[in-house]
């Protein structure tokens, strides 16, 4: 399964990319393996809310339950997360993103920190 | 405050529907977040719609460790033995605790259902830090 990454270049720009978590099983329900965890927290963000650009601490997966969010990294590309959107952010050095949730919908988030990047390839 | 559908236990240890409430703090007015909770492990599956999970259309099953559940795409029905059904559609989901028993399935439709799970340490209950 790919998801959207936010990750860094060698100049230290954040980039979009894309990264696969690999599924196994059957036909009828394929899963990922167990990855590890090193914390979660859940955050709730009202409409206009931003923060400016910054590296996240750990490597993150993070999910989008309601509203949406706007993620903007270093070389000016702007992508916009809604309900049901899963990414990671892999920028915990360089120049990091920036992020605003927009519309009329608070958004509710997830965010699993993660000790390592596992199966994601 | 975020408040969650959660499997609970009724006086004769029948599971039954109720609730969980979600600690946030608000850190401005405009954000509020969790503190910082323990996880064991997370994953992600894609089921195709009108699957039960498991073995067939009325089993039910235990878990044996507290997770929560969410419904990534589509939409995942859960019954508990009260016969409450309660459906969890896109972005939203469900805490399990260990010795719920339930039945899951996967609506009809045309898109498969991406379930995100995060199981918590322990076997039975997981507290939430505050």
């Amino acid at each position: 399964m790919k998801f959207t990454n936010i990750d860094v270049d060698e100049q230290g720009h954040s980039i979009f990319k894309e990264v696969d978590l690999p599924q196994y099983g059957i036909p009828r329900r394929i899963s990922s393996k167990n990855q590890k965890v090193l914390y979660w927290k859940m955050g709730l963000a009202k409409p206009g809310y931003k923060a400016d650009f910054a590296t996240v601490l750990d490597l993150i997966f993070m999910a989008v339950f309601t509203g949406q969010i706007n993620f903007t990294v270093s070389n000016g590309e702007t992508r916009q997360f809604v309900r049901g959107d899963m990414l990671t952010l892999w920028d915990t050095r360089g120049q990091g993103h920036k992020i605003e949730v927009v519309g009329e919908e608070p958004c509710h988030f997830l965010h699993i920190a993660l000790p390592d990047k596992g199966e994601f390839a | 405050m975020v408040k969650m559908k959660t499997f609970g236990m009724d006086a004769n240890q029948r599971s039954t529907w109720t609730e969980t409430e979600i600690p946030f703090r608000e850190v401005t007015p405009l954000y509020a977040e969790t503190a910082k909770q323990d996880g064991a492990y997370w994953g992600i599956s894609l089921n195709q719609p009108g699957e039960p999970v498991g073995g067939g259309p009325h089993e039910m099953h235990l878990t044996n460790q507290p997770r929560m559940v969410w419904a990534m795409s589509g939409h995942l029905d859960n019954t508990l033995q009260s016969g409450e059904i309660r459906r969890s559609a896109t972005g939203e989901g469900v805490v399990v605790t260990g010795p719920s028993l339930h039945h899951s399935s996967f609506a009809r439709s045309r898109e498969p259902v991406i379930t995100l799970s995060l199981t918590f340490p322990g076997t039975d209950t997981y507290e939430l830090k505050k």
